[in-house]
Order: structure tokens, then C-alpha cells, then sequence
């Protein structure tokens, strides 16, 4: 019975934000993913060098949507991608001839080593599941792929996030770099 | 008496709402749910009760240099030194000023036969009622012949926290700090407790 009580949850969801943060939200998040994007398509993309991925979308809606969560602040972002991307790579090698195996496994891992360092960032996850499922242009980067293009695109997201962030008088980022 | 005003915010109940409100109140978007957030304010203001009632000591709160009463004074004179303290209660001292006893309203109440939770009104009945009017009992003319013994005493580093479970376990509402050779050195009552609860506004 008790089960079934907690099914029924237990609070309301947060309250709507305001027009000012929806529109913010949706500017600094356009500009950062414009940043790493043109960067992407226009210079490396020709050589072969990829900068943008799939997971970057998800630490936008964090960084530049729900700044003040801890999970969206620096060392959160640059730890929990980076820290994923070096796990993503590592179960790869271990267990790439059984896919399933070596995904489950690179999630499962990052989310406790995330937890481990207190840098839990969600889009970690997804992260360290592309360096499984990526693909021959993913795998062939080997351990590069935890600087380029995770670490750097992720870089570049957060300097566009200390920039925007800022720049509206009631809103401020990060809440804490260390 | 003097009353000081005790703002009594013990435990705010917050609602939902509240919290909500609050939330609204700030713009950017809070990933905390309403209970998440009631929940640590719960135990966050515990927390901080918990580290007064550990850390701040009877000396902090004490009334020092309190009104004592000799042990072998009579009845008289000590309800005397009370009403004009205007105080409910002192602590009751031998020749050498160490600490025996507490003497308060309801030991003078229990040596004139009355029940010691009388009310004002029950005490004016009994004296109309009785010609005999606040004659103690025989016997019990001096002090010492009705405080409560043994003396409940406490140091001057004792934590809050035991103050209040000295309070609360020998139903008393005054406690007597005494030094090492156990002259009183002030007294802390319920309310001493209550304020310095209160002064903690979240």
C-alpha cells in the first residue's frame, strides 16, 4: 500500500518563470549552440573534426535555462562531460564487440563517478553514451574525444554562459565555480 | 514584573503556497520542488535550535547576582524579599551562602494548606472562607522548613539543552547556577530559556 501511495507523488511542479527568463532562456541558449555550431560546420566540419554534440543540447536547457542549479554550474558542466567522456571512451575499449554492454556500462559508471566528484550533470550521461553509439567517427577520435570535441565545445558554451548570463540585471552566473 | 515581548515563531508552519509564492518571487527557475524545499527549512531550523540549545551556555542567559534568601529567615521576611524583588521564586542559601534549596510561590502555597496550582481566585475564596487566613502549618515558620530539596543546580558552562530537561524532568521553572563551591552565581528560569529560543527568528 505504501508503494502505491508514493506513486501518487507527493507536491506540485515549480511555478512557471517569468516572460523575462523564458526569453533569456531562449536567447543565451540560441547564442551558445549558434557558437559551438557555425565553429562546428564552418571551420572543423570541412577536416573531418567534429565539435558538436547531441549532449550539448541537453547542458543548454541546463546552463542557460535553470542557471541556478547546481547541476548547470561550471564544474558541473566542464567535470561531468569531460569525466563521461573519458568513461564513455574507456567502456568502448573494454566492451566495444558487446554495444549494449559497453553503453549500459558507460552511463552507469559516469552517473556514480559524476556523483563520486560532485560534478553530476545530466547531459554527462549522454555524453559517455555517445562515445559508444557515436559511431567510427566518434570511435576513431580515441581519447581526443574527451577534449575535442567535449571539452572544448563545452568550454565555449560556458563562456557564452558567463557572458549572457550576466548580463540581465536580475539574473547571475555561476552560482559557484568550486 | 517586567514582561519582555516574546515573539513566539517556534516552528513557522509553511504552506505550499508559501513556498510557492516564494519561488514565484524569485525569476529564475528553481529545480527544487515545494516539498524538497519545506523539507531542508524543517531540518535546517532544527539544526539551528539544536546548535543554540548545545552551544549557548547558562551564563549567556542567566540573570546574575540573583535575590537569595538565608535558610533560616521566616516566612515574613522572605515573602517580603520576594514581593519586592517582585519575584516569583530565589534560591535559598545556608550560613556559608551555598545553595540548598529553591523557595517560589508554590512552596508558600503548600505551607498554608493550600494546593499548589490554586488559582488567585481559589486563594481569595480560601481566605474568605477560613478565619485562619495564610497561618502556615505548625512548624513551618522558617524557610527552610518548606523549599524544595534537594537544591537542582547547574554550573554556569551547562548547555541550554540540559537546562530545559532539568526543567522539564523535576517540573521546576527556575534553576540556580552555582560555582564550584556552590554559591549562586545567577538563576535562569523557563522564560530566560523561552527568549533566548526566541531570539533564533528564522
Amino acid at each position: 500500500m505504501i508503494f502505491w501511495q508514493k506513486l501518487k507523488g507527493r507536491t506540485q511542479s515549480p511555478p512557471r518563470v517569468g516572460i523575462r527568463e523564458i526569453f533569456w532562456s531562449w536567447f543565451s541558449s540560441f547564442a551558445g549552440l549558434a557558437a559551438v555550431g557555425f565553429t562546428h560546420y564552418r571551420f572543423l566540419e570541412p577536416h573531418g573534426m567534429i565539435l558538436i554534440l547531441g549532449s550539448f543540447g541537453a547542458s543548454a536547457v541546463l546552463i542557460y535555462g535553470a542557471i541556478r542549479s547546481p547541476l548547470a554550474q561550471p564544474r558541473n558542466l566542464m567535470g561531468g562531460h569531460m569525466l563521461s567522456a573519458f568513461v564513455g571512451v574507456t567502456a568502448f575499449r573494454i566492451a566495444g564487440t558487446e554495444p549494449w554492454f559497453a553503453a549500459a556500462l558507460a552511463v552507469s559508471t559516469s552517473i556514480a563517478l559524476m556523483h563520486l566528484t560532485r560534478t553530476l550533470h545530466p547531459p554527462g550521461g549522454a555524453t559517455a553514451l555517445i562515445a559508444v553509439i557515436g559511431g567510427d567517427g566518434i570511435h576513431n577520435l580515441g581519447y581526443l574525444y574527451v577534449l575535442i570535441p567535449t571539452g572544448l565545445g563545452a568550454l565555449i558554451m560556458l563562456l557564452i554562459a558567463l557572458i549572457l548570463n550576466n548580463l540581465p540585471s536580475y539574473r547571475r552566473y555561476p552560482e559557484f565555480w568550486w | 514584573m517586567t514582561v519582555r515581548q516574546s515573539p513566539i515563531c517556534f516552528q513557522p508552519a509553511l504552506s505550499d503556497r508559501d513556498v510557492m509564492d516564494a519561488m514565484k518571487a524569485i525569476e529564475g527557475y528553481i529545480d527544487i520542488t515545494p516539498s524538497d524545499f519545506r523539507e531542508i527549512y524543517r531540518l535546517a531550523f532544527r539544526h539551528a535550535i539544536d546548535r543554540v540549545l548545545h552551544t549557548a551556555s547558562a551564563r549567556q542567559i542567566m540573570t546574575p547576582d540573583p535575590h537569595v534568601i538565608p535558610m533560616d529567615m521566616n516566612l515574613m521576611e522572605a515573602a517580603g524579599i520576594l514581593a519586592r524583588a517582585r519575584i516569583s521564586g530565589a534560591p535559598v542559601v545556608d550560613p556559608v551562602f551555598r545553595v540548598t534549596g529553591v523557595v517560589s510561590e508554590k512552596d508558600f502555597l503548600t505551607a498554608f494548606g493550600l494546593d499548589p496550582s490554586a488559582s488567585f481566585m481559589q486563594i481569595i475564596r480560601h481566605c474568605l472562607l477560613s478565619q485562619e487566613c495564610f497561618q502556615p502549618s505548625t512548624g513551618k515558620d522558617t524557610v527552610s522548613a518548606i523549599i524544595s530539596r534537594p537544591a537542582i543546580t547547574a554550573g554556569p558552562d551547562a548547555s541550554l539543552s540540559l537546562l530545559s530537561g532539568l526543567m522539564s524532568e523535576n517540573r521546576i521553572n527556575r534553576i540556580p547556577i552555582v560555582d564550584y563551591g556552590g554559591k549562586a552565581i545567577g538563576i535562569v528560569t523557563r522564560g530566560d530559556l523561552t527568549h533566548a529560543i526566541a531570539a533564533l527568528k528564522p
